[in-house]
Protein backbone atom coordinates (compact mmCIF):
# COMPACT_ATOMS: atom_id res chain seq x y z
CA UNK A 1 0.00 0.00 0.00
CA UNK A 2 2.53 2.36 1.11
CA UNK A 3 4.66 1.33 -2.17
CA UNK A 4 1.64 2.38 -4.45
CA UNK A 5 1.43 5.78 -2.47
CA UNK A 6 5.52 7.03 -3.30
CA UNK A 7 4.94 5.45 -6.92
CA UNK A 8 1.59 7.54 -7.20
CA UNK A 9 3.15 10.73 -5.35
CA UNK A 10 6.54 9.94 -7.62
CA UNK A 11 4.56 10.59 -10.78
CA UNK A 12 2.86 14.12 -9.07
CA UNK A 13 3.86 17.55 -10.16
CA UNK A 14 5.26 19.79 -7.39
CA UNK A 15 1.98 22.02 -7.55
CA UNK A 16 0.28 18.61 -6.94
CA UNK A 17 2.59 17.69 -3.82
CA UNK A 18 1.88 20.88 -2.73
CA UNK A 19 -1.84 21.07 -3.05
CA UNK A 20 -1.64 17.38 -1.35
CA UNK A 21 0.27 18.86 1.52
CA UNK A 22 -2.08 22.00 1.81
CA UNK A 23 -4.96 18.98 2.27
CA UNK A 24 -2.87 17.69 4.84
CA UNK A 25 -1.25 14.74 3.39
CA UNK A 26 2.07 14.43 5.14
CA UNK A 27 3.61 11.72 2.30
CA UNK A 28 3.87 14.86 -0.06
CA UNK A 29 6.17 16.86 2.10
CA UNK A 30 8.63 13.91 2.53
CA UNK A 31 8.42 13.15 -1.45
CA UNK A 32 9.08 17.11 -1.85
CA UNK A 33 12.12 16.16 0.51
CA UNK A 34 13.20 13.12 -1.19
CA UNK A 35 12.87 14.59 -4.82
CA UNK A 36 15.08 17.78 -3.75
CA UNK A 37 17.20 16.68 -1.12
CA UNK A 38 20.63 16.29 -3.26
CA UNK A 39 20.09 19.72 -5.43
CA UNK A 40 19.39 21.22 -1.95
CA UNK A 41 22.42 19.53 -0.13
CA UNK A 42 24.60 19.75 -3.27
CA UNK A 43 24.14 23.17 -3.09
CA UNK A 44 24.33 24.36 0.20
CA UNK A 45 28.02 22.08 0.03
CA UNK A 46 29.27 23.39 -2.95
CA UNK A 47 28.37 27.21 -1.43
CA UNK A 48 29.05 26.50 1.99
CA UNK A 49 32.52 24.01 1.67
CA UNK A 50 32.19 21.95 4.93
CA UNK A 51 29.74 18.77 4.85
CA UNK A 52 28.47 18.80 8.07
CA UNK A 53 27.61 22.77 7.71
CA UNK A 54 26.03 22.25 4.17
CA UNK A 55 24.23 19.19 6.10
CA UNK A 56 22.70 21.25 8.76
CA UNK A 57 21.67 24.28 6.33
CA UNK A 58 20.15 22.01 4.34
CA UNK A 59 17.92 20.57 6.84
CA UNK A 60 17.49 24.07 8.21
CA UNK A 61 15.65 24.70 4.53
CA UNK A 62 13.32 21.78 4.73
CA UNK A 63 12.33 22.44 7.88
CA UNK A 64 11.94 26.39 7.03
CA UNK A 65 9.45 25.05 4.31
CA UNK A 66 7.98 22.39 6.35
CA UNK A 67 6.39 26.18 8.48
CA UNK A 68 5.51 27.84 5.21
CA UNK A 69 4.43 25.70 2.89
CA UNK A 70 0.91 26.15 3.39
CA UNK A 71 1.51 29.84 2.79
CA UNK A 72 2.62 28.98 -0.51
CA UNK A 73 1.47 31.29 -2.97
CA UNK A 74 2.57 29.28 -6.14
CA UNK A 75 3.42 32.42 -7.64
CA UNK A 76 6.99 31.42 -8.17
CA UNK A 77 7.87 27.71 -8.93
CA UNK A 78 8.21 25.41 -5.99
CA UNK A 79 11.91 24.51 -7.46
CA UNK A 80 12.82 28.75 -7.60
CA UNK A 81 11.42 28.92 -3.86
CA UNK A 82 13.16 26.25 -2.68
CA UNK A 83 16.53 27.74 -3.89
CA UNK A 84 15.57 31.17 -2.87
CA UNK A 85 15.07 29.54 0.47
CA UNK A 86 18.57 27.98 0.46
CA UNK A 87 20.16 30.86 -1.32
CA UNK A 88 18.99 33.26 1.72
CA UNK A 89 20.01 30.43 4.44
CA UNK A 90 23.19 29.64 2.74
CA UNK A 91 23.76 33.69 2.84
CA UNK A 92 23.14 33.91 6.08
CA UNK A 93 24.90 31.17 6.90
CA UNK A 94 27.90 32.70 5.52
CA UNK A 95 27.79 35.88 7.06
CA UNK A 96 27.63 34.65 10.09
CA UNK A 97 30.53 32.34 10.03
CA UNK A 98 32.36 35.21 9.05
CA UNK A 99 31.11 37.50 11.59
CA UNK A 100 32.18 34.78 14.33
CA UNK A 101 35.50 34.67 12.68
CA UNK A 102 35.48 38.19 12.43
CA UNK A 103 34.99 37.90 16.30
CA UNK A 104 37.46 35.58 16.99
CA UNK A 105 39.79 37.81 14.86
CA UNK A 106 41.02 34.90 12.63
CA UNK A 107 41.58 36.05 9.12
CA UNK A 108 38.99 35.68 6.33
CA UNK A 109 40.82 34.94 3.08
CA UNK A 110 44.01 33.12 3.23
CA UNK A 111 43.35 30.75 5.59
CA UNK A 112 42.32 27.27 5.00
CA UNK A 113 39.38 26.01 6.23
CA UNK A 114 39.48 24.04 9.53
CA UNK A 115 37.94 20.89 7.98
CA UNK A 116 39.39 21.04 4.22
CA UNK A 117 38.25 19.47 1.58
CA UNK A 118 39.59 16.31 2.02
CA UNK A 119 36.44 15.37 4.11
CA UNK A 120 34.50 15.59 0.80
CA UNK A 121 35.94 12.35 -0.42
CA UNK A 122 32.86 10.14 -1.74
CA UNK A 123 32.50 7.11 1.07
CA UNK A 124 31.66 4.98 -1.97
CA UNK A 125 34.29 5.24 -4.07
CA UNK A 126 37.40 5.16 -1.21
CA UNK A 127 40.00 2.35 -2.04
CA UNK A 128 39.35 2.28 -5.92
CA UNK A 129 41.12 3.85 -9.21
CA UNK A 130 37.86 5.15 -10.27
CA UNK A 131 37.02 6.86 -6.41
CA UNK A 132 40.52 8.07 -6.23
CA UNK A 133 40.21 10.42 -9.28
CA UNK A 134 36.92 10.97 -8.65
CA UNK A 135 37.59 12.00 -4.92
CA UNK A 136 40.65 14.16 -6.81
CA UNK A 137 38.17 15.94 -9.05
CA UNK A 138 35.73 16.77 -6.21
CA UNK A 139 38.46 18.13 -4.37
CA UNK A 140 39.57 20.38 -7.17
CA UNK A 141 36.29 21.70 -7.75
CA UNK A 142 35.95 22.61 -4.08
CA UNK A 143 39.12 24.16 -3.86
CA UNK A 144 38.41 26.16 -6.74
CA UNK A 145 34.75 26.81 -5.69
CA UNK A 146 36.71 28.21 -2.39
CA UNK A 147 38.99 30.25 -4.25
CA UNK A 148 36.65 32.94 -5.95
CA UNK A 149 34.39 35.32 -4.77
CA UNK A 150 31.28 34.20 -2.82
CA UNK A 151 29.06 36.44 -5.82
CA UNK A 152 30.76 34.33 -8.76
CA UNK A 153 30.39 31.02 -6.44
CA UNK A 154 26.59 31.51 -6.30
CA UNK A 155 25.88 31.71 -10.10
CA UNK A 156 28.00 29.06 -10.45
CA UNK A 157 26.85 26.83 -8.17
CA UNK A 158 23.29 27.47 -9.79
CA UNK A 159 24.17 27.33 -13.54
CA UNK A 160 26.79 24.48 -13.51
CA UNK A 161 26.11 22.02 -10.81
CA UNK A 162 22.87 22.72 -10.27
CA UNK A 163 21.90 22.89 -13.82
CA UNK A 164 19.73 26.00 -13.48
CA UNK A 165 18.57 28.41 -16.58
CA UNK A 166 19.36 32.05 -17.05
CA UNK A 167 16.10 32.74 -16.20
CA UNK A 168 15.79 30.75 -12.83
CA UNK A 169 19.09 31.85 -11.81
CA UNK A 170 17.62 35.58 -12.06
CA UNK A 171 14.89 34.96 -10.19
CA UNK A 172 15.80 33.02 -7.43
CA UNK A 173 19.17 35.59 -6.91
CA UNK A 174 16.27 38.25 -7.58
CA UNK A 175 18.99 39.91 -10.35
CA UNK A 176 18.64 41.24 -13.72
CA UNK A 177 18.70 38.22 -16.92
CA UNK A 178 21.58 40.62 -18.14
CA UNK A 179 23.56 40.12 -15.17
CA UNK A 180 23.13 37.01 -14.18
CA UNK A 181 24.72 36.55 -18.13
CA UNK A 182 27.21 38.76 -18.01
CA UNK A 183 28.68 37.39 -13.67
CA UNK A 184 28.56 34.19 -14.84
CA UNK A 185 30.85 35.33 -17.53
CA UNK A 186 33.32 36.55 -14.98
CA UNK A 187 32.89 34.09 -12.57
CA UNK A 188 33.84 30.85 -15.29
CA UNK A 189 36.62 33.24 -16.38
CA UNK A 190 37.71 33.46 -12.57
CA UNK A 191 37.24 29.91 -12.08
CA UNK A 192 39.65 29.11 -15.33
CA UNK A 193 41.95 31.35 -14.20
CA UNK A 194 42.03 29.90 -10.76
CA UNK A 195 42.31 26.05 -11.76
CA UNK A 196 44.83 27.58 -14.30
CA UNK A 197 46.82 28.14 -11.41
CA UNK A 198 46.14 25.28 -9.23
CA UNK A 199 46.96 22.25 -11.44
CA UNK A 200 48.73 23.93 -14.41
CA UNK A 201 47.15 24.56 -17.80
CA UNK A 202 47.27 21.49 -19.74
CA UNK A 203 45.93 19.84 -16.85
CA UNK A 204 42.39 22.13 -16.98
CA UNK A 205 42.39 21.04 -21.12
CA UNK A 206 41.23 17.32 -20.34
CA UNK B 1 33.98 39.11 -35.03
CA UNK B 2 35.82 41.38 -32.88
CA UNK B 3 38.16 39.27 -30.73
CA UNK B 4 37.09 41.13 -27.57
CA UNK B 5 33.57 40.79 -28.44
CA UNK B 6 33.47 37.49 -29.23
CA UNK B 7 35.61 36.69 -25.72
CA UNK B 8 32.59 38.50 -23.36
CA UNK B 9 30.42 36.27 -25.23
CA UNK B 10 32.23 32.78 -24.79
CA UNK B 11 30.58 31.85 -21.32
CA UNK B 12 26.81 32.42 -23.21
CA UNK B 13 28.16 30.64 -26.15
CA UNK B 14 28.56 27.26 -23.91
CA UNK B 15 25.80 27.84 -22.77
CA UNK B 16 23.47 28.38 -26.03
CA UNK B 17 22.56 31.68 -24.95
CA UNK B 18 23.13 33.75 -27.82
CA UNK B 19 21.03 34.27 -31.02
CA UNK B 20 21.48 32.29 -33.72
CA UNK B 21 23.60 34.54 -35.85
CA UNK B 22 26.13 35.72 -32.31
CA UNK B 23 26.26 31.37 -32.31
CA UNK B 24 27.34 31.25 -36.10
CA UNK B 25 30.21 34.45 -35.31
CA UNK B 26 31.24 33.20 -32.30
CA UNK B 27 31.97 29.94 -33.42
CA UNK B 28 33.44 31.48 -36.29
CA UNK B 29 35.61 33.65 -34.44
CA UNK B 30 36.76 30.66 -32.32
CA UNK B 31 38.06 28.66 -35.34
CA UNK B 32 39.62 31.46 -36.79
CA UNK B 33 41.70 33.40 -33.91
CA UNK B 34 43.82 30.85 -31.92
CA UNK B 35 44.29 32.96 -28.79
CA UNK B 36 40.00 32.89 -28.52
CA UNK B 37 39.76 29.13 -29.27
CA UNK B 38 41.92 29.04 -26.09
CA UNK B 39 39.87 31.01 -23.66
CA UNK B 40 37.67 28.99 -24.96
CA UNK B 41 38.76 25.49 -24.46
CA UNK B 42 39.74 26.65 -21.04
CA UNK B 43 36.73 27.92 -20.13
CA UNK B 44 34.84 25.05 -21.29
CA UNK B 45 37.15 22.76 -19.37
CA UNK B 46 36.18 24.28 -16.25
CA UNK B 47 32.61 24.07 -16.96
CA UNK B 48 32.84 20.39 -18.13
CA UNK B 49 34.77 19.68 -14.50
CA UNK B 50 31.94 21.09 -12.80
CA UNK B 51 29.53 19.68 -14.48
CA UNK B 52 30.82 16.20 -13.73
CA UNK B 53 31.55 16.10 -10.05
CA UNK B 54 29.89 19.44 -9.19
CA UNK B 55 26.89 17.44 -8.09
CA UNK B 56 26.56 15.53 -4.99
CA UNK B 57 24.03 13.62 -3.53
CA UNK B 58 22.85 14.08 0.23
CA UNK B 59 24.11 12.17 2.95
CA UNK B 60 22.81 8.71 3.81
CA UNK B 61 19.69 9.02 6.13
CA UNK B 62 19.58 13.06 5.35
CA UNK B 63 15.73 12.32 4.74
CA UNK B 64 14.88 10.88 7.80
CA UNK B 65 16.80 13.44 9.75
CA UNK B 66 14.67 15.97 8.01
CA UNK B 67 11.30 14.06 8.86
CA UNK B 68 12.09 13.89 12.42
CA UNK B 69 12.65 17.32 13.08
CA UNK B 70 9.58 17.98 11.05
CA UNK B 71 7.81 15.76 13.35
CA UNK B 72 8.93 17.53 16.27
CA UNK B 73 6.96 20.40 14.85
CA UNK B 74 3.52 19.03 16.25
CA UNK B 75 2.28 17.66 12.45
CA UNK B 76 3.14 20.33 10.55
CA UNK B 77 0.73 23.05 12.76
CA UNK B 78 2.26 26.42 13.13
CA UNK B 79 3.27 27.36 17.43
CA UNK B 80 0.29 29.67 17.18
CA UNK B 81 -2.06 27.00 16.00
CA UNK B 82 -0.38 24.62 18.78
CA UNK B 83 -1.00 27.06 21.09
CA UNK B 84 -4.34 27.39 20.59
CA UNK B 85 -5.40 23.85 20.08
CA UNK B 86 -6.36 23.19 23.84
CA UNK B 87 -9.15 25.72 23.40
CA UNK B 88 -11.10 23.87 20.74
CA UNK B 89 -10.93 20.50 23.20
CA UNK B 90 -11.29 22.58 26.33
CA UNK B 91 -13.42 25.93 25.80
CA UNK B 92 -13.55 27.11 29.49
CA UNK B 93 -10.23 26.48 30.56
CA UNK B 94 -8.28 27.14 27.04
CA UNK B 95 -9.54 30.45 27.82
CA UNK B 96 -8.60 31.01 30.89
CA UNK B 97 -4.96 30.01 30.01
CA UNK B 98 -5.53 32.38 26.91
CA UNK B 99 -6.99 35.85 29.05
CA UNK B 100 -3.68 34.78 31.67
CA UNK B 101 -1.31 34.25 28.91
CA UNK B 102 -2.17 37.35 27.53
CA UNK B 103 -1.99 39.42 30.64
CA UNK B 104 1.73 37.81 31.12
CA UNK B 105 2.39 38.91 27.37
CA UNK B 106 1.01 42.75 28.01
CA UNK B 107 3.03 42.71 31.32
CA UNK B 108 6.16 41.48 29.40
CA UNK B 109 6.08 43.11 26.36
CA UNK B 110 4.64 46.29 27.33
CA UNK B 111 7.75 47.82 26.34
CA UNK B 112 9.41 45.85 24.13
CA UNK B 113 12.71 47.21 24.08
CA UNK B 114 12.71 48.70 27.74
CA UNK B 115 11.91 44.96 28.98
CA UNK B 116 15.03 42.89 26.48
CA UNK B 117 17.79 42.12 29.02
CA UNK B 118 19.47 41.75 26.11
CA UNK B 119 19.45 45.54 25.30
CA UNK B 120 19.62 46.51 28.80
CA UNK B 121 23.39 45.95 28.80
CA UNK B 122 23.95 47.32 25.26
CA UNK B 123 27.29 49.43 25.70
CA UNK B 124 28.00 51.74 22.87
CA UNK B 125 31.23 52.10 21.49
CA UNK B 126 33.33 55.39 22.69
CA UNK B 127 33.89 57.97 20.44
CA UNK B 128 37.66 59.70 20.93
CA UNK B 129 37.76 63.27 21.09
CA UNK B 130 40.35 62.88 17.93
CA UNK B 131 37.55 60.87 16.23
CA UNK B 132 35.10 64.07 17.05
CA UNK B 133 37.89 66.67 15.78
CA UNK B 134 38.30 64.92 12.53
CA UNK B 135 34.70 64.24 12.25
CA UNK B 136 33.26 68.26 11.83
CA UNK B 137 35.52 70.73 11.03
CA UNK B 138 35.34 74.32 13.05
CA UNK B 139 32.58 76.15 11.64
CA UNK B 140 30.39 73.36 11.87
CA UNK B 141 31.85 72.08 15.25
CA UNK B 142 30.35 75.72 16.44
CA UNK B 143 27.33 75.04 15.11
CA UNK B 144 26.75 71.94 16.37
CA UNK B 145 27.99 73.26 19.84
CA UNK B 146 24.71 75.86 19.79
CA UNK B 147 22.53 73.24 19.08
CA UNK B 148 23.91 71.48 21.82
CA UNK B 149 24.92 68.35 19.75
CA UNK B 150 27.43 65.64 20.20
CA UNK B 151 29.81 66.49 17.83
CA UNK B 152 31.03 69.13 19.76
CA UNK B 153 33.82 67.84 21.34
CA UNK B 154 34.49 69.34 24.83
CA UNK B 155 36.58 68.17 27.88
CA UNK B 156 35.24 65.87 30.21
CA UNK B 157 35.14 68.55 33.08
CA UNK B 158 32.74 70.40 31.40
CA UNK B 159 31.00 67.70 29.81
CA UNK B 160 30.36 66.56 33.85
CA UNK B 161 29.53 70.27 33.95
CA UNK B 162 26.86 70.44 31.95
CA UNK B 163 25.46 67.39 32.41
CA UNK B 164 25.03 68.21 36.10
CA UNK B 165 23.06 71.63 34.80
CA UNK B 166 20.84 69.31 32.35
CA UNK B 167 20.25 66.63 34.87
CA UNK B 168 17.45 68.54 36.33
CA UNK B 169 15.89 68.76 32.95
CA UNK B 170 15.37 64.90 33.13
CA UNK B 171 12.06 65.05 34.96
CA UNK B 172 11.18 67.65 32.46
CA UNK B 173 10.62 64.39 30.12
CA UNK B 174 8.98 61.80 32.30
CA UNK B 175 8.57 58.65 30.58
CA UNK B 176 7.03 55.66 32.25
CA UNK B 177 10.34 53.75 32.40
CA UNK B 178 12.60 55.63 33.22
CA UNK B 179 12.89 55.23 36.82
CA UNK B 180 12.46 51.22 36.54
CA UNK B 181 15.59 51.36 34.67
CA UNK B 182 17.54 54.08 36.47
CA UNK B 183 19.34 51.74 38.65
CA UNK B 184 20.62 49.25 35.87
CA UNK B 185 22.89 52.69 35.16
CA UNK B 186 23.41 55.07 37.43
CA UNK B 187 26.57 55.93 35.96
CA UNK B 188 24.81 57.78 33.18
CA UNK B 189 20.99 57.99 33.94
CA UNK B 190 21.74 61.60 35.70
CA UNK B 191 23.14 62.78 32.44
CA UNK B 192 20.71 61.14 29.73
CA UNK B 193 18.27 63.25 29.01
CA UNK B 194 19.68 66.80 29.05
CA UNK B 195 21.15 66.55 25.52
CA UNK B 196 23.68 65.29 23.85
CA UNK B 197 26.86 66.87 25.34
CA UNK B 198 26.25 64.70 28.72
CA UNK B 199 25.65 61.92 26.43
CA UNK B 200 28.81 60.18 27.16
CA UNK B 201 29.78 58.97 30.84
CA UNK B 202 33.45 59.45 31.86
CA UNK B 203 34.12 56.53 30.06
CA UNK B 204 32.67 57.78 26.81
CA UNK B 205 30.09 54.63 27.00
CA UNK B 206 26.22 55.26 26.46
CA UNK B 207 24.09 52.36 27.49
CA UNK B 208 21.36 51.42 25.12
CA UNK B 209 18.57 51.65 27.54
CA UNK B 210 19.26 55.42 27.86
CA UNK B 211 18.44 56.39 24.33
CA UNK B 212 16.02 53.69 24.52
CA UNK B 213 13.56 54.59 27.36
CA UNK B 214 13.37 57.95 26.03
CA UNK B 215 11.75 56.25 22.98
CA UNK B 216 8.26 56.66 24.51
CA UNK B 217 5.98 59.08 24.17
CA UNK B 218 6.84 61.91 21.62
CA UNK B 219 10.46 63.05 23.67
CA UNK B 220 13.24 62.81 21.48
CA UNK B 221 16.80 61.88 23.27
CA UNK B 222 19.70 64.27 22.65
CA UNK B 223 17.94 66.92 20.26
CA UNK B 224 16.49 70.24 20.91
CA UNK B 225 12.59 69.18 19.94
CA UNK B 226 12.66 72.03 17.75
CA UNK B 227 14.89 71.34 15.84
CA UNK B 228 15.00 67.64 15.64
CA UNK B 229 14.01 66.80 12.05
CA UNK B 230 10.06 64.98 11.34
CA UNK B 231 10.68 61.82 10.49
CA UNK B 232 8.37 61.09 7.12
CA UNK B 233 7.34 57.89 7.51
CA UNK B 234 6.48 55.77 3.98
CA UNK B 235 5.82 52.47 4.73
CA UNK B 236 5.97 50.26 1.27
CA UNK B 237 5.05 46.33 0.84
CA UNK B 238 7.06 44.73 -1.63
CA UNK B 239 4.01 42.81 -2.39
CA UNK B 240 5.76 40.34 -5.64
CA UNK B 241 8.33 38.46 -3.71
CA UNK B 242 6.12 37.92 -0.33
CA UNK B 243 7.01 35.09 1.16
CA UNK B 244 8.89 33.12 -2.02
CA UNK B 245 11.19 35.99 -0.99
CA UNK B 246 12.48 34.50 2.67
CA UNK B 247 14.51 36.88 4.09
CA UNK B 248 18.50 37.08 4.33
CA UNK B 249 18.71 38.41 0.43
CA UNK B 250 21.28 41.57 1.36
CA UNK B 251 19.89 42.93 -2.26
CA UNK B 252 16.70 42.71 -1.48
CA UNK B 253 16.27 43.74 2.38
CA UNK B 254 12.61 43.50 3.32
CA UNK B 255 13.68 47.04 5.61
CA UNK B 256 15.17 50.16 4.21
CA UNK B 257 15.59 53.32 6.82
CA UNK B 258 17.02 56.76 5.86
CA UNK B 259 18.78 58.32 8.41
CA UNK B 260 20.42 61.43 8.92
CA UNK B 261 22.56 61.37 12.32
CA UNK B 262 24.24 64.43 13.85
CA UNK B 263 26.61 62.27 15.44
CA UNK B 264 29.48 60.97 13.44
CA UNK B 265 30.38 57.93 15.11
CA UNK B 266 27.12 56.95 13.90
CA UNK B 267 28.14 54.10 12.16
CA UNK B 268 29.81 52.28 14.82
CA UNK B 269 26.63 52.35 16.77
CA UNK B 270 24.26 50.89 13.70
CA UNK B 271 27.40 47.81 13.90
CA UNK B 272 27.52 47.96 17.80
CA UNK B 273 23.53 47.86 17.72
CA UNK B 274 23.71 44.81 15.32
CA UNK B 275 25.75 42.87 17.53
CA UNK B 276 24.23 43.30 20.51
CA UNK B 277 21.20 42.12 19.35
CA UNK B 278 23.08 38.99 18.13
CA UNK B 279 22.85 40.26 14.49
CA UNK B 280 25.54 41.64 12.53
CA UNK B 281 26.74 44.63 10.36
CA UNK B 282 27.58 44.29 6.46
CA UNK B 283 28.03 46.34 3.47
CA UNK B 284 25.78 45.97 0.67
CA UNK B 285 28.61 43.87 -0.88
CA UNK B 286 28.14 41.01 2.72
CA UNK B 287 31.14 42.09 3.82
CA UNK B 288 31.33 43.32 7.32
CA UNK B 289 30.90 46.56 7.80
CA UNK B 290 34.35 48.53 8.76
CA UNK B 291 32.34 51.66 10.50
CA UNK B 292 34.37 54.63 10.58
CA UNK B 293 34.36 58.10 11.85
CA UNK B 294 31.59 60.54 9.23
CA UNK B 295 33.01 63.51 8.07
CA UNK B 296 31.42 66.41 6.35
CA UNK B 297 32.80 65.34 3.17
CA UNK B 298 32.39 61.34 3.86
CA UNK B 299 29.12 61.98 4.84
CA UNK B 300 26.85 59.23 3.17
CA UNK B 301 27.06 55.33 4.13
CA UNK B 302 24.64 51.93 3.38
CA UNK B 303 24.69 49.57 6.17
CA UNK B 304 22.54 46.67 5.97
CA UNK B 305 22.02 45.19 9.76
CA UNK B 306 20.88 41.25 10.14
CA UNK B 307 19.07 41.06 12.95
CA UNK B 308 17.16 38.23 14.36
CA UNK B 309 13.57 38.46 13.87
CA UNK B 310 12.87 38.38 16.92
CA UNK B 311 14.50 41.49 18.15
CA UNK B 312 13.78 43.28 14.83
CA UNK B 313 11.33 45.94 16.71
CA UNK B 314 14.14 47.01 18.90
CA UNK B 315 15.67 48.50 15.53
CA UNK B 316 13.08 51.17 14.92
CA UNK B 317 13.28 53.02 18.05
CA UNK B 318 17.16 52.74 18.59
CA UNK B 319 17.34 54.53 14.74
CA UNK B 320 15.00 57.21 15.47
CA UNK B 321 17.25 57.97 19.12
CA UNK B 322 20.24 58.70 17.01
CA UNK B 323 18.45 61.57 14.40
CA UNK B 324 15.62 62.15 11.58
CA UNK B 325 14.19 58.82 10.41
CA UNK B 326 12.69 57.80 7.03
CA UNK B 327 11.48 54.33 6.51
CA UNK B 328 12.17 54.06 2.58
CA UNK B 329 10.64 50.34 2.62
CA UNK B 330 9.21 47.87 5.05
CA UNK B 331 7.66 44.52 4.40
CA UNK B 332 6.01 43.06 7.33
CA UNK B 333 5.03 40.59 5.14
CA UNK B 334 8.10 38.87 5.86
CA UNK B 335 9.33 39.78 9.12
CA UNK B 336 8.68 36.29 10.88
CA UNK B 337 9.28 34.77 8.39
CA UNK B 338 12.93 34.03 8.67
CA UNK B 339 15.22 33.48 11.28
CA UNK B 340 17.21 36.91 10.62
CA UNK B 341 16.21 39.97 8.81
CA UNK B 342 18.28 42.83 6.62
CA UNK B 343 17.93 45.88 7.12
CA UNK B 344 19.06 48.23 5.27
CA UNK B 345 19.88 51.50 6.59
CA UNK B 346 20.91 54.30 4.50
CA UNK B 347 23.01 56.67 6.71
CA UNK B 348 23.62 60.54 5.48
CA UNK B 349 25.31 62.34 8.10
CA UNK B 350 24.07 65.63 8.79
CA UNK B 351 26.25 67.86 11.98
Amino acid sequence: MLALLLAVLTQLSDTELVARFKGGDEHAFSHIVRRYQDRVFGMCLRWLGERAMAEEVAQDVFVALYRSLARFRGESSLSTWIYRVAVNHCKNKRLYSRRRRRDRHEPLEGKPRDDGPARELPAGGRGTAEGVERSEAQVLVHQALEAISEEHRQVIVLRDIQDLDYHEIAKILDLPRGTVKSRLHRARTELARVLRNRIGKEDVKL
Amino acid sequence: MDEFFARNRLSAYIDGELSDTEMAEVARAIEEQPELREAYLELKAAVDLLRQHGPVQAPAGFHSSVMRRVEGLSGGRSWFGRLLGPLGRYPVQGLGVAVVAAAVMLLVFRGPMLSDPGLDNIQLPPMSDADREAAVPGPTKGEGAERGQASDPEPAEEQQASAKEESGSASTAPSPSTTSKTGTAPATTSKSTGGSKSRLSEEGVVPIQELLRNQEGTYIPNWDKESAPTAVIETTTDAGKGIESGAGDLATSPFTYRLTPTEPDALRRLVALAEKLGGGAFTTAGEPHEPYILTVEKNYEKVVLQIPASRLESVEPYLRSMGGLVTVHADQDRLYRADAVNVTVEVQYQP
